[in-house]
């Protein structure tokens, strides 16, 4: 395994067109038009799999998927869930971002939310006895993002100083993310009918902001902060210059005196922080206890959502508004159609897949070892 | 650890080995012609959901393994139209894969397979006078026939590689693929056949879980075993012999979760670090073969000269 140069590299459609690909002769609509269109497409093939499924698997697909548009936005509620959802999408999505814009492949968004909904745990019960004010919370937050660094920054760390696959170390730490879980559920404080912990003592919670009834109001702030933040490092930092420089999108003469050794695990622990934020939203505000597999395969969904954004941090938050409203929606299919919430993965997949086949979204990684 | 318990352990160790085995040296071939496929892991969990179909249907065992190799193979279709013909990015398309492949299962699971059960699981048997030596014999010779025909098939890709010409089309797509096509080798046409032939063994890999081991098909039944299946190809250097040590090397890593109580040592640590035991075997096993190289054009689409325009 050789130390290699290259990096992601992603440009829209728009940009790299009139490149010698060789289609010109093909009838193609005007560059402006191209991404839109791919987009739309894909959206259509994505939907129209989905309906062939439902179909195959004997439920009306029109049903079904009005189903799923009542489920994510038709009531208050369900509009609330959608935005908590997506504001947890958002942050695991910046956690892939960033390393992902600088060659590094984070994957195990996965493991370092169960990480970070850990260690918030533990500090809940260990400083807090179960449960406690602000400072408590608050000192829960920080441990989650801490807890989620290293997690992530363990990969990084690996990957710079040893030369090993940070793919297949993410993967695998994914895996021990849940088993790190599920031993501390199964601890002292473990609750005694349901496979989690207890659950904390009444108002061990973030500061609410009521919105649409909820208190999610909170976590839509901090992802929207995190989303800008993110953005800020990227294109307006010497961060930023620095993870352009490691992915292979500045110049090569500009490399002298940035470690990419450094760099890579500086990506990496920037990534897994905003994963720990994401993962005390998700214990204060929705479980109020640490669940088994608390991950929920978020990690995965956010890097679907950071692909369809185009990797670009702006575009993170409407990308997660979309992939929360398919997984809320497809809440309610089980109920109506009798099919099962997991349909959603696959609209989610197929979608993605559409637009990088399509060349909608071009993304570059630095391939093996 | 007393004789019966080193038995019980090695014996679980090859039956759980068997899975991977077949995945791996499914991609090995995609490996050796250029492709990196992240994708396996959803191919396998397709082929393990297959299985429990035709089983579900009232097939046999035979049956059910045959039927997931074609299915493997459809999967392997799909993902060379993306890799190789719409050069996508291989390691992110092959994470959507999974995704997808989770998703149909489950989705799959929930309409057909949920509470089904556990039926029975296909019979070992017993190698005539081999199985008879102490401790070797009820470990390597009292297996399932898929674990026999594993062997055979490490075997089998040995000699496709190494001595054929489609072995020889395989590697120079791998390494030089310019200089491939230059001497007349269809580089694209070689990836789409690895990768039909390397899914259709990961489909069986799959099947296997739930033929050999599982007897049910679970929602994510295969828990990360392609993407050991790819730490294996790594950690087996490349080579058919050396993947059939590493995928019974964590056969073995991943039996200890099953015999906790045959193994007084084991009682002491909880459960879940016996669970952990082959996911920390392959990190630790990828950062140890870092010097293992990959073929030279791994994760490269490649654009066939004449595109080039």
């Amino acid at each position: 395994m050789t130390e290699r140069a290259g990096g992601v590299a992603v440009q829209t459609a728009h940009a790299g067109s009139g490149g010698g690909e060789g289609n010109r002769r093909r009838l193609t609509p005007p560059p402006r038009l191209r991404r839109p269109l791919a987009f739309v497409a894909a959206l259509v093939i994505a939907l129209a799999v989905m309906a062939v499924l439902f179909a195959v698997l004997g439920a009306d697909p029109v049903k079904a998927l009005r189903a799923m548009a009542t489920g994510a936005f038709g009531t208050p509620y369900a509009l609330n869930q959608t935005l908590q959802v997506a504001s947890v999408l958002t942050m695991v999505a910046i956690a892939a971002l960033i390393p992902f814009r600088a060659g590094v492949m984070n994957v195990g968004g996965e493991g370092q939310l169960a990480a970070g909904a850990t260690a918030a745990t533990v500090v809940v019960f260990t400083v807090g006895g179960g449960g406690g004010g602000l400072g408590v919370v608050l000192l829960a937050v920080a441990a989650a993002m801490i807890g989620a660094a290293v997690w992530a920054g363990l990969t990084g760390v690996l990957r710079a100083a040893l030369g090993a696959n940070e793919v297949i170390v993410g993967l695998m730490l994914n895996f021990l993310g849940a088993l790190l879980a599920e031993w501390v559920i199964a601890g002292p404080w473990a609750d005694t009918l349901a496979p989690q912990t207890r659950a904390f003592d009444e108002g061990t919670d973030l500061p609410q902001i009521p919105l649409l009834g909820g208190e999610f109001a909170t976590a839509l702030l901090v992802a929207l902060a995190v989303s800008g933040l993110a953005w800020v490092l990227l294109d307006r930092s010497r961060f930023g210059f620095a993870v352009r420089v490691l992915g292979g999108n500045a110049d090569a003469g500009l490399r002298a005196g940035i470690s990419m050794r450094r760099m890579t695990v500086a990506v990496m622990l920037v990534g897994g922080a905003a994963a720990g934020l994401a993962a005390s939203v998700q214990v204060f505000t929705v479980n109020h206890a640490l669940i088994q597999n608390p991950a929920q395969g978020y990690g995965y969904t956010g890097i679907a959502v950071a692909l369809l954004a185009g990797l670009r941090p702006r575009l993170v938050p409407l990308a997660a508004v979309l992939f929360a409203a398919l997984t809320v929606g497809a809440n309610s299919l089980p109920a109506v159609t009798g099919v099962s919430t997991s349909a959603s993965l696959i609209v989610q997949g197929v979608f993605v897949i559409c637009l990088i086949a399509t060349g909608a979204i071009t993304v570059r990684s630095r391939g093996a070892s | 650890m007393s004789q019966a318990a080193l038995v019980t352990i090695l014996s679980t160790g090859v039956l759980l080995a068997v899975p991977v085995l077949w995945a791996a040296l499914g991609e090995l071939i995609v490996e050796k012609s250029g492709t990196l496929n992240l994708g396996v892991e959803g191919v396998m969990l397709i082929g393990a959901a297959t299985a429990a179909l035709v089983v579900k249907a009232g097939a046999g065992f035979a049956a059910a393994a045959l039927v997931s190799l074609p299915v493997g193979a459809l999967c392997g279709a799909v993902l060379a139209y993306l890799y190789v013909s719409r050069r996508t990015d291989q390691i992110v398309t092959g994470i959507l894969f999974n995704l997808v492949a989770l998703g149909l299962t489950t989705t799959l699971f929930a309409r057909y397979l949920n509470g089904v059960g556990e039926v029975s699981t296909a019979p070992r048997y017993a190698v005539p006078l081999l199985s008879r030596i102490p401790v070797v014999g009820p470990s390597l010779f009292t297996q399932t026939p898929l674990f026999y025909l594993s062997v055979a098939a490490a075997v089998l890709v040995l000699l496709a590689v190494h001595g054929t010409w489609f072995g020889l089309g395989l590697l120079s797509a791998g390494e030089q693929p310019r200089a491939a096509e230059t001497a007349g080798i269809d580089v694209i046409r070689v990836r789409w056949k690895a990768l039909l032939a390397g899914n259709a063994l990961a489909g069986l890999g799959g099947a296997c879980i739930v033929l050999t081991q599982s007897g049910a098909f679970l929602p994510n039944i295969t828990n990360g075993q392609g993407y050991i299946a790819l730490a294996v190809v790594v950690l087996g250097r490349f080579k058919p012999a050396y993947i059939v040590l590493g995928a019974v090397f964590f056969g073995i890593a991943n039996a200890f979760q099953f015999q906790l109580q045959s193994l007084p040592f084991a009682q002491g640590y909880p459960r879940q670090l016996w669970l952990a035991l082959p996911y920390i075997a392959t990190i630790v096993a990828v950062t140890l073969s870092r010097s293992a190289r990959y073929p030279a054009a791994v994760g490269r689409p490649y654009v066939p000269a004449t595109r080039r325009g």
